[in-house]
């Protein structure tokens, strides 16, 4: 089941290239495509990797019978709640017990839903130490009010603070910055505790005085006995300096780390280069073991790796656009007029070669499959001169499938440009391994 | 920026003053492309498509990242993209927005005949009244910048607007408010001009770009579009963005000097038959003859 604005490759893999009818009728799989709307028709927040919450109003509704995710939720629960009402089940409590206040329950509004993940007090909740009270039904101000003890609700503790009784926080617009130091304090908000710089405590030395004179951020108020600043410190606000509580305080040790404890990464404490599971040389720092023995492989007939032996010896990458957004534009019209057609980026030296011209269709095989576009013969990828050899590289956007308007139209060659790529990930984060592998070049 | 900015202070094609001109100075618009922070990402293509409602053009791979070989009717801004090797082997990927300069002297509307079609407000812009052409397309010869294009269904004349229907109501054009790296500026030609060569003082001191310069070309009488340039002593490696424009001689000929040559021998005509008739009389007609 997928909610989506365009067909896509996922949910048609029933009509990829080569399935024939008879095939299709195999397919034991039923696949819904709900219609889901675009972002530009939500309200919402958008929210950064510097931890911005950033709302965002609707431009426009959502098109013909398309819905908004939350209606669909919605409906879709309200629906299996009424079945357990009537039918019954194992374990019916957390369906039918859920909390669902929302104003219009077939299609609750997401500032309601910020404001129950914000939090808020289910009792009169108090703290000894400030001398407050947050009555019951109010929105709680920080995690620091969250309880273990069942008296406080909140969706997620990082996002504590978003949406409080003195209004949406994640809704501001304030540009004022008074310190000059790009801190903006009142734009949108910053998870955790509207906290822009983490680690904010490393800018002071050890006597809580900053590094730098002419850029404050946080330092000891002997006065106060706490720590101020123009950012919110990132720091146990009463702990003196002369407590030597380190600044990194979500690593045990409180300091910065050299290398990684025991166990932290699967491929051992200290950095290391290795060569990519498929390379055009061996890892001259240790050829014995030149690429990760911890990466992740699959076994199956499609991750079989090649060899430049086998001669698979052209470094390919594969790479996105800005004329696209991963498989999703290639439906519409003003992206596909500024990039309309698959391509794959050769080096001028390497079309002469092959005798090639720009335009001209080329076949790139490597251990795996094959992916067939027009080549951009440009000079902006020059061969390189690797252990005395010249190495080709060769570079492809993944922007194309067998759905969209140029694959629609016949213009294409229906493929994927990762059926080219190993499915090798690395041991920690899994990314996988598709900026450097090896293939042949053909002309078609 | 006010409705006021749409004051008109040149007019294609006509004889006599124009209106209420010369009765308030106004504040020359201008935007500034800075080449060197562009990522050709596109953006103000397709700002430009939304906001003037142009329709969906289908377009073919070329062997480039460059959308079209060139602007067209319904398409008005294009970056230009050229793999540029220096003479010392260095290798440049440069991008340029093309379109309309707003040029101060602008050649379009010296050759334009057509009263009206082609106007110019005080503020800088230059702007096709598409209800006033006839389609003659003697603009195309007057624009050094090849902006000019002929829709051959309706016989009109189209270009890039400035979006005189946003900068009237106090906005920036689409463009410059899709741009997502800050490449592109929009205000007073002034501050554009002082905003680009601190730019490209900047490039030069602190970059490898020490022929780093301003485009506002003084052939056309400077430009409403001006550009930073890596490089400014080549401006045709940028997609033929040429060294020293000029209003094309034929049309300073024609519109000047021959123009006027033309008037004196119109009324030279005018008076020598004058004369002859006054010495000579009425021709009288033999009424012998055939």
């Amino acid at each position: 089941m997928v909610c989506e604005i365009y067909p896509d490759e996922t949910s048609e893999f029933w009509r990829s290239p080569g399935v024939s009818a008879g095939e299709m009728k195999q397919i034991r799989t039923a696949v819904y495509r709900l219609p889901g709307a675009g972002f530009a028709e939500k309200d919402g927040t958008f929210v950064n990797s510097a931890r911005w919450l950033q709302w965002k109003n609707a431009a426009l509704p959502p098109p013909g019978m398309a819905r908004l995710d939350q209606e669909i939720l919605a409906r879709i629960f309200l629906k299996v709640r009424e079945l357990y009402q009537k039918e019954g089940g194992k374990f019916p409590d957390a369906i039918l017990d859920a909390t669902w206040n929302y104003t219009d329950p077939h299609n609750p509004s997401l500032a309601e839903v910020a404001k129950e993940i914000n939090g808020r007090a289910l009792a009169d909740v108090t703290d000894e130490k400030l001398k407050q009270t947050i009555l019951r039904g109010q929105q709680l101000p920080g995690f620091a009010w969250l309880r273990d003890d069942g008296s406080t609700a909140a969706g997620n503790w990082l996002y504590c603070g978003s949406w409080t009784e003195a209004g949406a926080m994640m809704q501001r617009r304030g540009t004022e910055d008074p310190s000059g130091q790009g801190i903006y304090a009142n734009w949108g908000w910053s998870w955790p505790a509207n906290r822009r710089v983490l680690y904010n405590r490393a800018s002071c030395d050890a006597a809580g005085v900053p590094w730098d004179a002419d850029r404050k951020q946080v330092w000891w108020s002997e006065a106060q006995q706490r720590w101020a600043g123009v950012d919110v410190p990132d720091f146990k606000a009463d702990s003196p300096p002369k407590d030597h509580m380190g600044p990194f305080i979500m690593n045990g040790e409180g300091v910065g780390r050299l290398f990684a404890p025991a166990a932290a990464f699967a491929d051992g404490p200290f950095p290391e280069h290795y060569e990519p599971t498929e390379s055009p040389l061996v890892n001259p720092l240790h050829p014995g073991q030149s690429s990760n023995p911890m990466a992740r492989r699959f076994n199956s007939s499609m991750d079989k790796l090649g060899t430049s032996a086998e001669g698979y010896n052209i470094v390919c990458t594969t790479f996105r656009l800005t004329e696209h957004y991963h498989y999703w534009t290639k439906h519409n019209p003003m992206n596909v007029q500024l990039a309309p057609e698959p391509f794959i980026e050769i080096p001028a030296e390497l079309a002469d070669d092959l005798g090639l011209r720009g335009g001209e269709k080329i076949k790139v095989t490597s251990a795996r499959g094959e992916y067939i576009a027009k080549a951009m013969v440009t000079r902006r990828i020059k061969p390189m001169q690797i252990d005395g050899k010249k190495t080709y590289q060769i570079g492809i956007p993944i922007h194309w499938g067998y759905r969209g308007i140029a694959e629609d139209a016949g213009r294409t060659a229906l493929k994927l440009a990762n059926i080219l790529s190993p499915a090798v990930t690395d041991p920690n984060a899994y990314t996988p391994e598709f900026k450097g592998f090896l293939v042949k070049v053909e002309k078609v | 920026m006010s409705a006021g900015n749409l004051r008109i202070q040149a007019i294609s094609g006509h004889a006599g003053p124009v209106p209420g001109a010369g009765t308030q100075r106004q504040d020359q618009v201008c935007k500034l492309i800075d080449t060197t922070t562009c990522i050709g990402c596109k953006a103000c293509e397709v700002a430009c498509l939304e906001w003037n409602d142009l329709p969906f053009r289908e377009t073919v791979f070329d062997n480039t990242y460059q959308t079209m070989p060139e602007t067209a009717w319904n398409y008005w801004n294009l970056i230009q993209f050229n793999e540029h090797t220096a003479a010392d082997g260095s290798f440049q990927w440069l991008m340029r927005k093309d379109q309309c300069m707003h040029c101060a002297d602008p050649g379009c509307l010296a050759a334009c005949p057509a009263d009206n079609a082609i106007v110019q407000y005080q503020n800088g812009i230059v702007d096709f009244q598409q209800d006033y052409c006839i389609g003659c397309q003697y603009c195309v010869t007057g624009c050094p910048f090849n902006i000019p294009k002929f829709n051959s269904h309706t016989k009109k004349m189209f270009k890039c607007t400035l979006c005189t229907d946003r900068v009237s109501q106090g906005l920036e054009p689409a463009c410059i408010k899709a741009c997502p790296t800050g490449c592109l500026h929009f205000g007073g030609k002034e501050d554009m001009k002082a905003l680009a060569e601190m730019r490209a003082l900047q490039l030069r001191e602190h970059t490898a770009h020490a022929r780093a310069g301003v485009y506002d070309p003084p052939g056309v009488g400077g430009t409403g579009v001006i550009y930073v340039l890596h490089d400014i002593t080549n401006p045709e490696a940028y997609g033929g963005l040429p060294v020293n424009p000029r209003v094309p001689l034929s049309v300073w000929l024609w519109k000047g000097p021959l123009k006027w040559l033309g008037n004196i021998a119109m009324v030279g005509g005018l008076i020598g038959v004058s004369l002859h008739y006054l010495r000579f009389g009425p021709k009288k007609v033999d009424g012998h003859g055939r």
